[in-house]
């Protein structure tokens, strides 16, 4: 297993990526594109993703995982992300480990909103999608971060006293980055409820505990036909709790359940 | 803004990116800043502060790398037997070797937040090709001073005669186990001595040095000036200069604090490192 970091994309809007290849190359047979969250997600997720990649390619699969435009080592400044540049990305990024893999077969492993976006790409052709903690409601999610950044404000396990001069922050700023009312309006648009179609012929949710928030959703996809499946894991992930907004995300269980997913072991 | 990625240390196995400055804008004498990992967050740093502060002090003709350490971020994690201290040490100097390699670089300044910080005092003072230092949220230890501070916030907030007594004792009474004083918060850190002896050599061998403290670590610094009293004993010059910013948090989570934070950096060093004329 080798990871390559390289930057891909045009000249001046470089995506920087990292291919995690299998020791061999022969027959590659599948390769997965790894859809980042945004924001303070993303870093919290960095290196179990890392981890993941690296379990995946010493599994025998392709992994590219990418940053999108202004965020992480990629070019510009976009603060928490343009979620309309973000589905651009995606779309380059899948080109790209198409080209740079041959496999026969791609899939798209998303976390958080890098999943809620990958499923709303009708175009991406992928064999199989796996959302892990999808957002599923972009305007949902945008309320509870500002109500998150809000009380954070107000913490005074962070702030000896409380922030009151930046409450202004709370229209512009989402948990550390810059947040502004263009990107919280296209969030809004993001409903993984409002799907009409599997976004892949296979779809697997991977849901966290508690797995109830994501009954509806699983009920819906289920609807949608046959290629539907759910896993949930036992592990906690915390994404709404203000103590945990700095915390490295712990692996837990995920890693085997993807490696399973595409070795069947 | 040009970027380039290098993998490097030990197996080739860690992985960093350096921002070169425009040709124009390039100069040999200036340092080259080094941004070390805070805490688990992977090179790009606490919300991403090191990737832009990096592309800033390049267009001010810094050469700036931020790598992850072993099993950090995308960096692999090291099978070996060696201490994390030790591994630091290598890794940095690998670090410091590649810019030299590859961009020519001689000298360095290293910074961190967080353990970062407490890093970048180990790496400064064990090679002498750094030549400067920015600390954010570094070693301090409790004084009769921030003790007085402490208790009065804390009997503001709750008047319990059993705490300030146990507090008082401990004043008196210090764990000999502990260099510090029960209830306050202390990261795993060395013997002030050993801190003073260190800062001590940097000073005499003319490292230039930023300590920044925020009100995040409230725990263990608490006022202006902390620093100084701290360390009392060392004979700073010119090379100290020293911030205490009581309302930020430790990890710079809102805009305008990183960028107060970043002007001040990128202030300080052009002060420190100016251009050739």
């Amino acid at each position: 297993m080798q990871n390559s970091p390289f930057y891909f994309g045009e000249s001046g809007s470089a995506l920087f990526g990292i291919h995690s290849r299998p020791a061999s190359t022969l027959d590659p047979s599948w390769a997965v594109l790894v859809c980042n969250p945004l924001g303070q997600e993303a870093i919290r997720a960095h290196r179990t993703l890392s981890l993941l990649a690296s379990r995946l390619a010493a599994a025998g699969v392709h992994v590219l995982r990418f940053d999108y435009l202004g965020t992480g080592d990629s070019d510009g400044d976009l603060g928490f992300g343009d979620p309309g540049r973000c589905l651009e990305d995606i779309r380059i990024a899948m080109r790209e480990l198409r080209d740079i893999t041959g496999a026969r077969h791609t899939a798209v492993l998303g976390l958080r909103l890098g999943a809620t976006l990958a499923a709303s790409i009708t175009d991406l052709d992928a064999d199989r999608m796996i959302l892990w903690d999808p957002v599923i409601d972009g305007a949902d999610y945008v309320h509870r971060l500002t109500r998150l950044h809000e009380r954070m404000l107000h913490d005074t396990e962070r702030y000896a006293v409380p922030r009151l001069d930046a409450a202004d922050s709370t229209s512009r700023e989402c948990l550390g980055f810059a947040c502004p009312g263009e990107y919280r309006k296209a969030l809004g648009g993001f409903r993984l409820l409002g799907l009409d179609a599997l976004p892949a012929p296979e779809v697997v949710l991977f849901s966290s505990s508690p797995s109830d928030h994501y009954a509806d959703l699983a009920a819906h996809l289920g609807s949608l036909g046959p290629g539907f499946l759910h896993r949930r894991l036992p592990d906690e992930m915390h994404w709404d709790s203000l103590q945990h907004i700095e915390d490295a995300l712990q692996p837990g269980t995920v890693l085997a359940e993807a490696e399973r997913l595409f070795t069947g072991r | 803004m040009p970027e380039k990625i290098h993998r490097f240390g030990p197996g080739r196995g860690l992985i960093g990116l350096t921002t070169e400055p425009a040709a124009t804008r390039a100069d040999d004498d200036k340092p080259a800043v080094i941004f070390l990992n805070a805490g688990l967050v992977h090179r790009i740093g606490p919300y991403r502060m090191h990737t832009v502060l990096a592309r800033r002090l390049a267009e001010r003709g810094f050469l700036a790398f931020r790598f992850d350490l072993s099993g950090l971020g995308d960096s692999h994690t090291r099978t070996d037997n060696r201490g994390y201290r030790e591994r630091t040490l290598e890794e940095a100097a690998a670090a410091m070797d590649t810019l030299s390699q590859h961009h020519g670089a001689r000298r360095f300044v290293v910074t961190g937040l967080c353990s970062g910080a407490m890093n970048a005092h180990g790496i400064a003072a064990a090679d002498e090709r750094v030549a400067g230092m920015i600390l954010l949220d570094a070693y301090g230890y409790p004084t009769a001073r921030f003790l007085l501070r402490r208790y009065a916030s804390n009997a503001l907030r709750s008047l319990h005669p059993r705490k300030l007594i146990t507090h008082l004792r401990s004043l008196v009474q210090p764990d000999p186990a502990r260099s510090g004083v029960e209830g306050i918060d202390y990261l795993d850190f060395p013997p002030r001595q050993e801190i003073a002896a260190d800062l001590g050599k940097l000073a005499a061998r003319g490292t230039r040095m930023l300590f920044i403290y925020t009100g995040g670590v409230g725990g263990y610094y608490n006022y202006e000036g902390q620093f100084r009293d701290n360390f009392r004993s060392v004979d700073f010059g010119d090379c100290l200069q020293l911030d205490y910013l009581p309302a930020v948090d430790h990890t710079f989570t809102l805009l305008r604090d990183r960028h107060t934070l970043m002007d001040r950096i990128e202030g300080w060093l052009q002060e420190q490192f100016p251009e050739r004329r």
